[in-house]
């Protein structure tokens, strides 16, 4: 493993607006900045303010943005002595991390030994159980063959179960069951679907929890062994696996039980070295935290636990890559307030058809509490070939209340047109009487967008 | 550092077994062709055949003249684009011969320059055989994927 070392010009391996956050904490560290971007991004901003841009290929992502060979010899060639993947393509790919290292250029993430910990469920999960992180109750590693074995581990774990794919993830190979006389056939069933997906047909059984809520843990570790958790996240508002709203704190869970959630995941950090910004995330239902899977890279959502931290994370993570540590102590950390963030889509906000296309006026929100993360500009154009997010809105208040407050009037300040946003649909999220009260589950999105289509 | 690890002095030309040999292994690689040049001038190029390169023999030939060129067609300059990234390089790095100068003639798959980065060094060849009228870049400047190198009169 390379020993970090001080670096004065980062290559960003990423787009939108991850690539334009990344791009200002490297400023405002006084570190130059690279873009590499495909021929469709070449007049987006964080190319044209980046200090060298270089075009490495077309439009396609797997020729661009995961073209993995591409990016380390773009860094070469761009005198790049560190590289940062953002979050999506690359970001939790280990082959690349370990690469980038042996390539002698430092990745701004942690150990390609973590990622691929990580990356197994079934290792992950039996990593965490072993630091005293607490997991849902399940097979505890693959599945048998035998399938009267695979019985007796359902009913010992209790149905409904869940059927997943070890090398599944993102809502993919998984399958629930509810009695024993489904089980055969349910395992047979995702046995081959991940085997065609996956290239690898383990399986495990977990309980199938049925109205859990998604927290998240933050966590933030140095190379000189100091852990922090930043408080945790609600993410339970999604679509189809896609989280669209997250805040923090959690509504209604005791500050207490996530303290000691957290003080579980810095143990588990501890114990596994890790190095760099992760996420632990969680399912929660009736006072009961089961572990699901470790992001081992910077979140989408990481703004709201800045906005109620204080702590800017993509700067921390460049800095603990530089080997330098941490400056605060846990018992330092406290969280104010509270943080909402909105995922602005270029989508249709009923049909939820993407809706690429120049953007001819982008009136952005602003005032006391807001913060817009954004790489559109007027005269933007969202390109069809990726994530259809453009932008996100977030909104701090002293209390959920008034952070609510302020994402209203944000939200109906921004005016975007001629293509077509979710704004409207987090509008009525805003003033969904279950969302107001707090602490709605993860299917809550799912059964409010059905009832809005029977109405 | 420039000089490349191990230039072959191929004084004889390989026989068609070697170039069966060859074309498998660039295909296995998922490589579309191969070209060697020595200081006396010899080249060698092999192409395995795929839907965009013409399906070519050892030796470069007079390359099939796909859009025939009329006296009344308008002369319209075409650009040669860069496939990849990298320091551009316009002479060869060895003879240090200019590809392509302004007014040569180049016959199409020609190199008329090369990227480098770092030991890998890439060509970029002519889509169609021509005159160069403008080479659009300097020795050296670090060139973006589809940027143009330089632009061709068709001949």
């Amino acid at each position: 493993m390379s020993a970090p070392h001080p670096f004065g010009r980062v290559l960003i391996a990423n787009r939108g607006e991850i690539a334009l956050r990344i791009q200002r904490a490297c400023r405002q560290l006084g570190l130059e900045t690279v873009a590499v971007y495909s021929e469709a991004d070449a007049q987006s901003r964080h190319v044209l303010e980046a200090d060298i841009a270089l075009c490495i290929g077309p439009a396609s992502a797997t020729r661009s943005y995961l073209d993995a060979d591409a990016i380390i010899l773009a860094a070469k060639a761009t005198g790049a002595t560190a590289i940062h993947p953002g979050y999506g393509f690359l970001s939790e790919n280990a082959d690349f991390a370990e690469a980038i290292e042996s390539a002698g250029i430092t990745f701004i993430g942690p150990t390609p030994a973590s990622i691929r910990l990580m990356g197994d469920k079934i290792t992950a999960k039996q990593t965490m159980q072993a630091s005293g992180v607490p997991c849902v109750p399940g097979s505890d590693g693959p599945l048998p063959e035998n399938a009267q074995a695979i019985l007796e581990l359902a009913n010992a774990v209790g149905f409904p179960v869940i059927v997943k794919a070890s090398g599944g993830g993102g809502g993919r190979g998984m399958r629930v069951v509810w009695s024993a006389d489904e089980l055969g056939k349910a395992v047979s069933v995702t046995r081959k679907e991940a085997q065609q997906a996956f290239g690898n047909p383990t399986l495990y059984l977990e309980r199938f929890m049925q109205k859990p809520r998604h927290i998240e843990i933050q966590v933030l570790c140095d190379t000189h062994g100091n852990v922090l958790w930043l408080g945790a996240r609600d993410c339970s508002l999604q679509r189809r696996h896609q989280k669209v709203l997250e805040e923090a704190p959690p509504p209604g869970i005791a500050p207490e039980l996530i303290a000691e959630i957290g003080a579980s995941c810095a143990q588990a950090c501890r114990t596994i070295g890790y190095r760099g910004a992760g996420t632990f995330e969680f399912l929660y239902e009736d006072g009961i935290f089961a572990f699901i899977e470790m992001n081992t890279r910077l979140q989408v959502e990481h703004p709201i636990t800045e906005e109620t931290t204080g702590i800017d994370i993509v700067c921390a993570q460049i800095e603990i890559a530089q080997g330098k540590p941490l400056n605060i102590e846990q018992s330092a950390i406290r969280t104010t307030g509270h943080a909402i963030e909105c995922r602005i889509n270029a989508e249709d906000p009923f049909s939820f058809a993407p809706s690429p296309g120049r953007v001819s006026r982008w009136d952005v929100p602003g005032g006391a509490g807001i913060r817009l993360d954004t790489h559109i500009v007027e005269g933007s154009v969202v390109q069809p070939y990726y994530d259809s997010l453009i932008a996100k809105v977030i909104a701090r208040g002293a209390t959920r209340g008034e952070a609510i407050r302020r994402l209203k009037v944000a939200l109906a300040e921004m005016q975007v047109e001629t293509i077509s946003t979710n704004i409207p649909l987090h509008q009525a999220l805003l003033c969904d009487p279950d969302f107001v009260k707090g602490g709605v589950d993860i299917h809550h999105l799912e059964h409010w967008l059905e009832k809005r289509e029977n109405s | 550092m420039n000089t490349p690890l191990s230039v072959p002095a191929f004084e004889n030309l390989p026989n068609s077994e070697d170039v069966v040999q060859i074309s498998q292994w660039l295909k296995d690689a998922g490589l579309s062709s191969l070209e060697l040049s020595n200081a006396q001038g010899t080249r060698l190029r092999i192409s395995v055949g795929g839907c965009d390169i013409p399906a070519s023999g050892v030796m470069p030939h007079a390359a099939a003249p796909l859009p025939i060129p009329t006296e009344d067609s308008p002369s319209t300059n075409i650009p040669v684009t860069a496939a990849y990234f990298g320091n551009l390089l316009l002479s060869n790095p060895i003879t240090k011969e200019a590809f392509a100068p302004e007014g040569s003639s180049v016959r199409a798959e020609e190199t008329v320059a090369m990227l480098q980065i770092g030991e890998l060094t890439v060509p970029i060849t002519a889509p169609q055989s021509g005159t160069v009228v403008q080479v659009m870049a300097k020795e050296g400047d670090l060139i973006g994927y589809g940027q143009t190198i330089l632009t061709l009169c068709p001949s």
